[in-house]
């Protein structure tokens, strides 16, 4: 274990078989893990900025990893090696794959005079090239001259809409042909900093700087349940197997000359899907106490 | 001057239940195996006044130390 690197986690992921886990950091190297066992399988190394997000597709064959270094790029697992990069205009906060994994998606912040941007890129698994340039390009211009930055993007069932969550609250679902807003609504009154959906693509959870977590139903945006905490919420997932949320963050506000020394400091808190009822909190901290209680490893290069 | 940080504090389940995994702003990312008494946990349909109702979902390892400790609901 090396201590003292703080690179913050920004995404953790599991593949869709449940073997895998796929991790990215702030030190530019994404990684993947045996979930069973927390042995490190390999890393995928070229980005120049922090990796924000990334996604995987359904069969584990290909990659892809989202950079404040205003690139996406597309990887082949098995190998590591670097398919494609897609240069954006600013720092790409969020990729997904589309159903079937011949699309993605990317959200990317504004930068300098460029507005932020939904992009839509066809990477079909026939061909060995692809064009760098969006097959769909959706520009979010700046709303009463503030800046919205959108914070996460889903493919909803069958690549019916975009679901994208923006830093002021609002979750909208865009045409992903045409561009077109389809529905909006004001989930939040602050930042949603995170967006999930269930596997079967019916229900999705934001995860927002109100202190809450909600549940809404993808089809309809109907608001269904709401799970209340005393911090932000910055990750939000629903249990597969069980009808369970696990929500993670409860970082507390915190004095930037006071912050050394006590970082380190996360906790998950287990709630039930449908009473809303917390259950549980399972609280994480450092040093080799802990070491016997979980399989704990380094994102380190 | 205060400020407030917020890291990421990524979490995700592994779709098989049996395990999830957290990742923290000091670069570790926890692996937390799911004990048998969290596998075979049923859950209760909450009734009033059942406060101290023990849900555990204790973290252990293989040798099934336990680790984290388990909070009841907090109304």
């Amino acid at each position: 274990l090396l201590q003292g690197h703080e690179r913050p986690i920004t995404t953790v992921k599991y593949n869709y078989d449940g073997d895998l886990l796929f991790t990215a950091s702030k030190d530019l190297v994404p990684s993947v893990w045996r979930s069973e066992t927390g042995e490190r399988l390999g890393t995928f190394t070229g980005h120049k900025g922090t990796v924000w997000d990334l996604d995987c597709d359904r069969f584990t064959q290909r990659l892809l990893t989202a950079s404040a270094d205003a690139t996406v790029k597309l990887w082949q697992i098995e190998t590591g090696t670097c398919l494609e990069t897609f240069t954006h205009r600013g720092p790409v906060r969020g990729v997904a794959w589309a159903t079937g994994g011949q699309y993605f998606a990317t959200i990317s912040d504004p930068f300098v005079e460029h507005n932020a941007k939904i992009c839509v890129y066809h990477v079909p698994t026939n061909v060995e090239k692809w064009s760098d340039s969006p097959k769909l390009e959706i520009d979010l211009p700046k709303i009463q001259g503030k800046r919205v930055n959108p914070t996460s993007i889903h493919w909803t069932a069958c690549n019916e809409d975009l679901l994208v969550a923006f830093d002021n609250g609002v979750v909208r679902w865009y045409d992903p042909d045409t561009g077109d807003v389809k529905e909006e609504i004001q989930a939040h009154d602050k930042k949603i900093n995170r967006l999930r959906m269930n596997r079967q693509q019916t229900l999705f959870i934001t995860s927002s700087a109100d202190f809450t977590s909600k549940l809404f139903d993808v089809v309809d945006g109907k608001h269904l349940k709401t799970y209340k905490t005393d911090r932000p919420v910055n990750d939000a997932v629903i249990s597969e197997t069980k009808e369970h949320i696990l929500l993670g963050g409860g970082q507390e506000a915190m004095s930037v000359t006071t912050t050394s020394g006590k970082v380190g400091k996360f906790e998950t808190r287990f709630f039930h899907l449908v009473y809303e009822e917390e259950f549980g909190t399972v609280k994480g901290h450092f040093g080799p106490i802990n070491a016997c209680a979980y399989i704990e490893f380094a994102c380190y290069e | 001057m205060y400020l407030t940080i917020v890291f990421p504090q990524p979490v995700d389940i592994n779709p098989n239940g049996r395990n999830y995994a957290s990742g923290a702003e000091d670069g570790y990312v926890r692996l937390h195996h799911f004990d048998k008494d969290y596998l075979d946990m049923k859950d209760p349909v909450p009734e009033e006044g059942e406060e101290d109702e023990e849900d555990d979902i204790d973290d252990e390892e293989e040798n099934g130390e336990v680790a984290a400790a388990a909070t009841p609901a907090p109304q």
